[in-house]
């Protein structure tokens, strides 16, 4: 930490870095949720069957996840 | 006599009445014969799904195990302390995007088996494939077109569990069609061939479809 206090010039916080990289995992996996969810509408729009509504709660309950994860991100670190 | 051109007489297929009797409606099915209430994208108004076929369930053994073992393991991290070092809300927020990636591997597997199927209706063979959930590759030939039909079923799994592979050999740009490790691959091979007869004895008829 010294080391690279030193080299920057300035203080390091360390944890805020830690927080930051976590609040882009979270981020990626969020956009990875959107994609994924859009993917899944192309899916059901090839093949339409019962278990298309439920495939399509899903989805939802993907990106609620990954949302309710990188606020949970920004709040809670 | 010929129809004049342009009336349409309304289409029963004869192998759709035929297997319509051992219908199976269960949407997890991956040997569904004249299932109700499926459309595909490219479906006419007529056209009625014979067979829709997906891959054997016991295909998924590999990765439901490894997801069993993927939700298990943060187990080890009492024993191994790998985020010892994290503050407590760290942790939970390092455990929280484990379990959210381990629900993404899932869901993408169970995707990739739900959705490639392989239909057969009383006019088409579709074989729909969606590569890395990104890229969907559809191809469909006519029951017309189709010059032979053959399966290979063997190995101890394939035995004992009943399924194996059916190839289509086709006369048009898509010269076969593969349906890689679906159950029961002698009655699929025996729809299509009832589908393929069906067709022949329309053209002698003279029906205009």
């Amino acid at each position: 930490m010294a080391f690279i206090e030193a080299l920057l010039g300035r203080s390091f916080d360390f944890w805020l870095v830690v927080k930051a990289m976590f609040i882009l995992a979270y981020l990626v996996y969020f956009m990875f949720a959107l994609v994924v969810f859009r993917q899944m509408q192309l899916m059901a729009q090839t093949l339409e069957d019962a278990f298309s509504p439920v495939i399509g709660l899903v989805g939802y309950l993907l990106i609620f996840l990954a949302g309710f994860g990188l606020v949970a991100a920004f709040l809670f670190l | 006599m010929r129809l004049m051109e342009g009336h349409k007489k309304p289409r029963t297929s004869k192998t759709y009445e035929k297997y319509k009797g051992r219908r199976n409606n269960n949407p997890l099915s991956s040997f569904a014969v004249c299932p109700t209430g499926i459309r595909f994208a490219t479906q006419e108004e007529e056209e009625k799904v014979i067979l829709l076929l997906r891959q054997h369930p016991i295909i998924n053994i590999p990765w439901v195990t490894l997801t069993f073992v993927l939700l298990f393991a943060p187990i080890l991290l009492d024993y191994i302390p790998l985020i010892d070092f994290l503050p407590v809300n760290f942790q939970v927020m390092a455990l929280a995007l484990w379990y959210l990636l381990v629900l993404a591997y899932v869901l993408g597997q169970f995707l990739y088996w739900y959705f490639n199927v392989y239909i057969v209706t009383d006019e088409r063979v579709i074989d729909i494939d969606f590569f890395g959930l990104i890229y969907r590759d559809v191809t469909v030939t006519k029951i017309d077109k189709i010059q032979d039909v053959t399966f290979t079923q063997g190995g101890l799994l394939g035995s004992v569990f009943n399924y194996g592979n059916v190839f289509i050999q086709t006369a048009g740009e898509s010269s076969k069609i593969d349906f890689l490790k679906v159950p029961n691959p002698a009655d699929v091979v025996e729809i299509v061939s009832d589908l393929i007869d069906e067709e022949a004895q329309e053209d002698i008829d003279g029906r205009v479809k």
